[in-house]
């Protein structure tokens, strides 16, 4: 079971269903599924790694803020850009 | 009666203006395009960025400390009523809180508070389409500073919610407002809720404060497109009238000439 990812910059939006992201947070790196309880933190800049079925991708994202809820993760960032695997 | 000549140079002079009015709209247009995607995606954030800002739990504010207003408004002026529709809604909002400290943005904000004689804390001008980092920085420390001291920090904007609906708002900026149905008792807050305050509250600041000026700077170019294409409409309607009048005052002198001819010439046949 998924979960909807999106992350806002003042430039762009992405959105996509995924399994797993794990987040680079001011008080450490933490992975999400599912069903997480809710949760706000800031995100330092760093990689942010975005695990579907058959997609493993990472994204380099600046300073922001995160929220999470059960079925929906939210990250603001300043910039985001995605990786060259 | 007018001379000729005098209707002459009236529609001599209007078509000059109209010149300068369709071009105005122009820029003004060209302005609006290129601004119009940023605001988009800045707005999209902001209400996002809000939205989870209202669930950190903060104290209120002292009701003695006085209000910080950002009051955003335009340099120049040819904008229908952009800049005085803002300005009416904060007067009446800082009338009542007397000693309101106040920073202005825009030519057009600095003249008015002048004219009433209300001091500001800080005035900026001479802004383009983007808030240089300078001002941004400036902004953000002013209102940590009063923060800090205890007071909440307002910014009247224009909201761009369409080009015909310009909509003067003072928006409250920290503490941000809690939202309804958000109990934030249900939320994890790590660090803790002060400090994830205190951490993002830079960033908080720096994207509130975009994308206010962004609404503000889009509102006005909308509203100089607006003014400037009515008054294109009324120099053509006056440049009808004239050109009317202009014929009808060169055939009443034609008309006059010729019978004073044939008069002119029964009288020698005579």
């Amino acid at each position: 079971m998924g979960f909807s990812l999106e992350i806002v910059s003042p430039q762009e939006k992405y959105q996509r269903d995924v399994n797993m992201v794990i987040i680079p947070g001011v008080e450490g790196d933490f992975g999400v599924l599912a069903g997480h309880t809710h949760f706000i933190t800031g995100v330092k800049s760093g990689k942010l790694r975005v695990v579907d079925k058959n997609f493993d991708a990472y994204y380099s994202i600046d300073f922001g803020l995160v929220e999470v809820k059960p079925h929906k993760v939210t990250v603001i960032t300043e910039k985001f850009s995605k990786l060259k695997n | 009666m007018a001379a000729l000549k005098d209707i002459k140079r009236r529609i001599t002079g209007i078509e000059d203006l109209k010149k300068i009015t369709g071009t105005m709209y122009m820029v003004s247009s060209v302005r609006f395009k290129l601004v119009q995607k940023k605001v988009k995606y800045i707005d999209n954030l902001i209400e996002k960025l809000r939205d989870i800002m209202s669930k950190i739990p903060v104290k209120p504010r002292s009701r003695a400390s006085l209000p910080l207003f950002i009051v955003i408004g335009s340099d120049r002026g040819l904008a229908g009523g952009y800049n005085s529709n803002l300005m009416d809604m904060v007067y009446k909002e800082i009338s009542e809180h007397e000693g309101t400290k106040i920073i202005s943005l825009g030519r057009k904000v600095e003249k008015f508070f002048a004219k009433k004689g209300i001091a500001t804390v800080k005035s900026f001008k001479d802004i383009d389409s983007q808030l240089p980092p300078e001002v941004i920085n400036d902004l953000i420390r002013e209102a940590i500073k009063s923060y800090k001291d205890d007071s909440e920090i307002y910014v009247a904007y224009t909201h761009f919610a369409g080009v015909t609906r310009l909509e003067p708002k003072i928006a409250r900026v920290l503490p941000p407002l809690p939202t309804e149905g958000y109990p934030s008792g249900d939320y994890i807050f790590e660090p803790s809720p002060e400090e994830i305050l205190e951490l993002l509250m830079e960033f908080y600041l720096k994207m509130s404060i975009e994308s206010f000026y962004l609404n503000s700077h889009i509102s006005e170019q909308a509203a100089r497109m607006v003014a400037m294409e009515s008054a294109t409409e009324n120099a053509d309607e006056l440049l009808e009238d004239l050109g009317a009048l202009y014929h009808q005052r060169r055939k009443d002198i034609i008309t006059r000439e010729i019978s004073e001819i044939v008069s002119g010439a029964e009288g020698i046949s005579l």
